[in-house]
């Protein structure tokens, strides 16, 4: 009886932690899912394995203190892999494109809603036809707010590398922002 | 004016890198000041757009592109079939053998081996396909061959 017990409690334990876990590190996980894959869907299923991966590296490793660099290398990493798989459901799918209705944020504050439109969808397209590193690098240094040489490690390549493929990726992207092709 | 820093340095200055040379030149040059906070602020705007929910990416089937590419990859099979049915009917249909008309270095072989067992005389005298007289001279050129004790062994007569 206090076995089986013991056994429920620790069910219930783990259950709150995946639950607290999840809600912690769900939106970050979702957002880089999002922005190096294009298919929402895949985005949600690989931020599903992630948290899964992170919540049993939590159970056999919790005196780490570093998860967040765990977790957004192994995103990056699930990512790069579903891309690798997905060559063939991608030539077997149709395109997919922008809907301008899509564009503007839920969220949308007076200064989102300036940008909304036009803008957005030069912005992602133009994210969207970046190098793979490229949106790779953008999406570390600028939207998750890690450091250059952080970028560097996380990607596995050199810092100058990383920065050339940042300042291209800026480059780029300040064209598309400007309405430039 | 022309020594104003170029976009890369610029960049680099911001991101806290470049030579003390460039940061004193941002620092007093107003034009280069005002094209860091150009770039600041494009680097927010674009984050903040990338940061936010992207846009539902919805199927449109591309009328144009879709048969085109499911036809190259149509001929492709196809021309890949072709290859290994016309590379597996070279192997089963091998090119038959030319027979030769007549065989001199065999005949002439043939004569030698025979010219002194009899059977040189029989074949040469009749027609090959006589077995008749084939057999009168095998048996005058190695008697008894059949029977295991020779001439002497009645046993496999009955």
């Amino acid at each position: 009886m206090c076995a089986l017990e013991g056994g429920r409690l620790r069910l219930v334990a783990a259950r709150n932690s995946y639950e607290d876990l999840d809600v912690a590190q769900r939106p970050r996980v979702e957002r880089l899912c999002r922005l190096l894959l294009a298919d929402p869907t895949e985005a949600q299923d690989v931020a599903q394995e992630v948290l899964m991966k992170l919540f049993q590296a939590q159970q056999t490793r919790p005196e780490t203190t570093t998860w967040n660099r765990w977790v957004t290398r192994v995103t990056v990493n699930a990512c790069r892999d579903r891309r690798r798989s997905a060559w063939w459901r991608r030539f077997r799918s149709d395109d997919y494109v922008l809907r301008e209705d899509d564009l503007i944020s839920s969220a949308a504050g007076p200064e989102d809603a300036a940008i909304a439109g036009e803008v957005r969808r030069r912005v992602w397209a133009a994210f969207r036809q970046l190098s793979r590193r490229q949106q790779e690098v953008f999406a570390l240094r600028h939207v998750e707010d890690l450091s250059t040489a952080d970028v560097a490690e996380t990607l596995g390549m050199s810092e100058g590398s990383a920065k050339r493929h940042l300042f291209r990726a800026v480059h780029r992207l300040r064209l598309a922002l400007r309405g430039a092709s | 004016m022309k020594d104003c820093l170029s976009n890369r340095s610029l960049w680099s200055v911001l991101e806290g890198e470049g030579t003390e040379r460039e940061r004193a030149h941002l620092a007093d040059c107003q034009r280069c000041t005002s094209r860091g906070q150009r770039l600041t602020h494009d680097l927010s705007l674009l984050g903040r757009v990338l940061s936010d929910a992207p846009p539902l990416p919805v199927a449109v089937p591309h009328a144009a592109w879709t048969p085109v590419r499911w036809a190259a990859a149509a001929a492709v099979i196809v021309m890949g079939l072709m290859f290994g049915w016309m590379r597996g009917k070279a192997v089963l249909d091998p090119p038959a053998p030319v027979l030769a008309d007549s065989m001199p270095v065999l005949e002439t072989l043939a004569g030698e081996v025979f010219a002194d067992s009899g059977f040189g005389n029989a074949l040469g005298g009749s027609d090959a396909t006589d077995l008749d007289a084939l057999a009168v001279v095998s048996d005058d050129a190695v008697p008894c061959e059949w029977q295991p004790g020779g001439c002497d062994d009645d046993s496999t007569l009955f």
